[in-house]
């Protein structure tokens, strides 16, 4: 099972960035630890009264373990940025950066199996616990403290469901942005599975989009391995959001035969779900709703386990 | 991005596929100076399916069939295409026609061989003998034998196949390709094979990192968002059917969320502008948000359609007081902009004739928190809750309409 450190010692790379630039003063004011950042040929100078290194692997050593890096640098830098990382054991990589090409993160993939490594990204803001750890981008002014999770596909749509959740008095234990790309380095099921195991998630808001197979292909997880209540939305049912990717087969059958791939209508989706007594939904104002339902005590007619119940 | 069949014929030369001799022609009276032996086949070069059917592809016995062909195919629209150029191509016969391709399964997270030893225009009898084999980290020829096997294919041919499928594959890795595929590779008499048809689709990011494939034209994918947002400023969404409320947000999922909205409460948004970086390594930088106000105010006077503007304010404070700023700075002139265009050392042909054309500017509905300071002109429409502004743009929308 894949897990997540959230604990200090956080790397920077490709720290004189202008993205970086921008967001490493930002994280830090935030109380982040970030303890340094390298960028090739800039070592031994200092940017944020952080040390820069020429290579990850110095870094490492100089200031013990570093539990998490995170990649600012060019999109095609990415992959050999991530290289770095490993090869300095560096177990954890955020990527910022967007934009990175599929097959340079199908050679990452194969990589960070073999050596374990956890990815969040490419073109992910981050991963966000509010008030204490802020690793990435995006704005964080709308998170506050609490005990539900915010996993989506887009940190503009966490914003808006926070502004909500806030308004009910729900705080949020963490945000998490699987991020934008064609070939993410980790998806819904494994940080679903992370923040089920997290004891301050109480519950979780699962922010996603329509006619994505993924979230259809979520359903049965999160009806038998996940214990925490999920509250799932879906965003995009009419707006103009380009197709997801599919498999081989049905790419090729797309393309020979020109139809458009199977997409799930607005109901069709909510049905799916309700058919296995799971929250959806209809819109983003009933997330907050449907969370205070499933956060309440538990009756004794409900048939979901209690999270204490499986721990 | 999908590259024509004449780029991708290119591209299999590069890497030793082998393909016909052809000459492009832009012209019809081009082929008076036609440099392969008749007969020929005239393809219409078209990012579309089905051209054999559409009438797209005919062959030609000499010159005169062949300037008539090439005349009726340029002005055939494919999928509302026209071609720009024309593909001359030597006639092959072929003893069977495959189909071969390389595909990146995104599913998978690995690229996957696929093939069937029925290629060409029956596309139900091709789907239905389809094979495929997933590359685990490292391409052997050894995959392809495998494929070859499943399509019921042995001796010889094994290997001059599997040689062709190991080039797909280098070429797949080298241009960052998404997909690239041989539809028909034709076997001949004597066991040569020809790539009578090539389809390429190369990743977004091919586009900048390779030159070659950026070269090959301006020709986006639609739909292509990342694409959209580098090549401009920003991302435009639109329905020109009978829209008229234009949105301003940041992010992709806040758009998505809006328009939802706006059509869950019979709204009809008509575009969306994601403000944000030009590029996704780079900054938002204050005298870019000026651009892009400026864009996008622009835009709008090509849309009159757009009576309501719903501006949505969720960011930082201090961007969300700067596109405040911006906007309100462009909006509140008590004349339209255009007017003091002479002043500005700009344009100064604008007469007044002109400006009496221009259309009014929408009516405004900033969505934003209690949080941000109120400094702003009051013709705005205020709203902190995100429903309340829709309800709002809505309303408004619907009163412009029914004004005269």
């Amino acid at each position: 099972m894949m897990t997540w450190e959230t604990n200090e010692n956080i790397l920077v790379q490709g720290i004189d960035t202008p993205l970086a630039q921008y967001y490493v003063p930002r994280m830090l004011a935030y109380g982040t630890q970030i303890v340094a950042g390298v960028s090739a040929g800039k070592g031994g100078v200092t940017v944020h009264e952080l040390p820069v290194f020429d290579l990850v692997m110095t870094a490492n050593s100089e200031l013990g373990d570093i539990t998490t890096s995170l990649i600012f640098v060019d999109r095609f830098a990415v992959l050999d940025a991530a290289f770095e990382a490993i090869a300095a054991g560096i177990k954890q990589l955020i990527i910022v950066s967007a934009g990175v090409p599929p097959l340079d993160m199908v050679r990452l993939f194969c990589k960070a199996k073999r050596q374990k490594v956890r990815i969040l990204g490419p073109g992910s803001s981050g991963l966000i616990v509010p008030g204490k750890l802020w690793l990435g981008t995006g704005f964080v002014n709308h998170f506050q403290a609490g005990d539900v999770a915010l996993l989506s596909r887009f940190s503009s749509l966490s914003q808006e469901a926070a502004i909500l959740l806030n308004k009910e008095g729900l705080g949020q234990s963490c945000v998490i942005d699987v991020g934008n790309a064609d070939l993410p380095g980790s998806n819904f099921a494994q940080w679903l599975s992370i923040l089920d195991a997290d004891p301050k998630t109480k519950a979780i808001a699962l922010l996603g989009r329509y006619s994505s197979q993924e979230e259809i292909e979520l359903i049965p997880i999160i009806r038998d391995d996940i214990a925490t209540p999920v509250v799932t939305y879906l965003c995009g049912n009419h707006a103009p959001l380009h197709q997801s990717c599919h498999d081989a087969g049905t790419i090729i059958a797309n393309q020979l035969s020109y139809c458009l791939s199977e997409t799930y209508s607005e109901t069709e989706m909510a049905a799916a779900f309700k058919r296995e007594k799971l929250m959806f939904a209809r819109t983003l104002e009933d997330v907050p709703l449907l969370l205070k339902k499933a956060i309440a005590p538990a009756k004794s007619r409900s048939r979901r386990k209690s999270k204490t119940a499986v721990n | 991005m999908e590259l024509l069949e004449y780029q991708a014929k290119q591209l299999f030369q590069q890497v030793g596929i082998p393909t016909l001799p052809s000459q492009i022609i832009s012209d019809a009276r081009e082929l008076k100076q036609l440099q392969i032996p008749y007969p020929i086949v005239l393809k219409s070069q078209v990012c579309s399916g089905g051209r054999g059917k559409a009438g797209g592809i005919k062959p030609a016995q000499n010159t005169i069939d062949a300037i008539a062909a090439a005349r009726n195919i340029f002005n055939l629209a494919i999928a509302g295409q026209y071609p720009d150029v024309l593909l001359a191509e030597a006639h092959y016969r072929s003893q069977q026609e495959i189909f071969l391709a390389v595909v990146l399964d995104y599913e998978l997270q690995r690229p996957v061989l696929l093939g069937s030893a029925y290629g060409g225009m029956d596309v139900n009898k091709l789907l239905a003998n389809l094979q495929q084999v997933v590359i685990e980290e490292f391409f052997s020829p050894f995959y392809a034998r495998h494929l070859l096997n499943q399509m019921g294919f042995s001796g010889e041919l094994v290997i001059s196949l599997s040689q062709v499928i190991g080039k797909m594959y280098d070429l797949l890795l080298a241009k960052d390709l998404d997909l690239i595929e041989i539809n028909p590779l034709g076997i001949g008499e004597n066991g040569e094979l020809m790539a009578l048809d090539g389809k390429v689709t190369a990743h977004d990011t091919a586009i900048q990192k390779h030159p070659d494939i950026a070269s090959f034209g301006d020709r986006p994918t639609p739909q292509s968002p990342l694409q959209a947002e580098e090549s401009n400023a920003l991302f435009w969404e639109h329905d020109i059917k009978g829209g008229n409320i234009g949105i301003i947000c940041f992010g992709v999922g806040s758009a998505a969320l809006l328009w939802d909205m706006i059509h869950n409460q019979k709204g009809h948004p008509a575009c969306c502008w994601i403000l944000g970086p030009r590029a996704q390594s780079l900054v938002f930088s204050p005298n870019e948000l000026d651009t892009q106000i400026m864009a996008i105010l622009e835009q709008l006077k090509t849309l009159p359609q757009v009576n309501v503007l719903l501006l949505n304010l969720v960011a930082d404070e201090e961007i969300n007081q700067q596109i405040l700023h911006y906007l309100v700075g462009q909006t509140n002139q008590p004349n339209p902009v255009i007017n003091r265009a002479p002043t500005l050392g700009k344009t100064p042909t604008v007469t007044t004739a002109t400006t009496q054309l221009e259309p009014p500017l929408p009516e405004i509905v900033v969505r934003c928190l209690p949080t941000i300071e109120n400094t702003f002109d009051s013709s705005l429409y205020w709203e902190t809750d995100l429903g309340d502004a829709i309800r709002r743009a809505i309303a408004l929308g619907k009163q412009t309409e029914i004004r005269p």
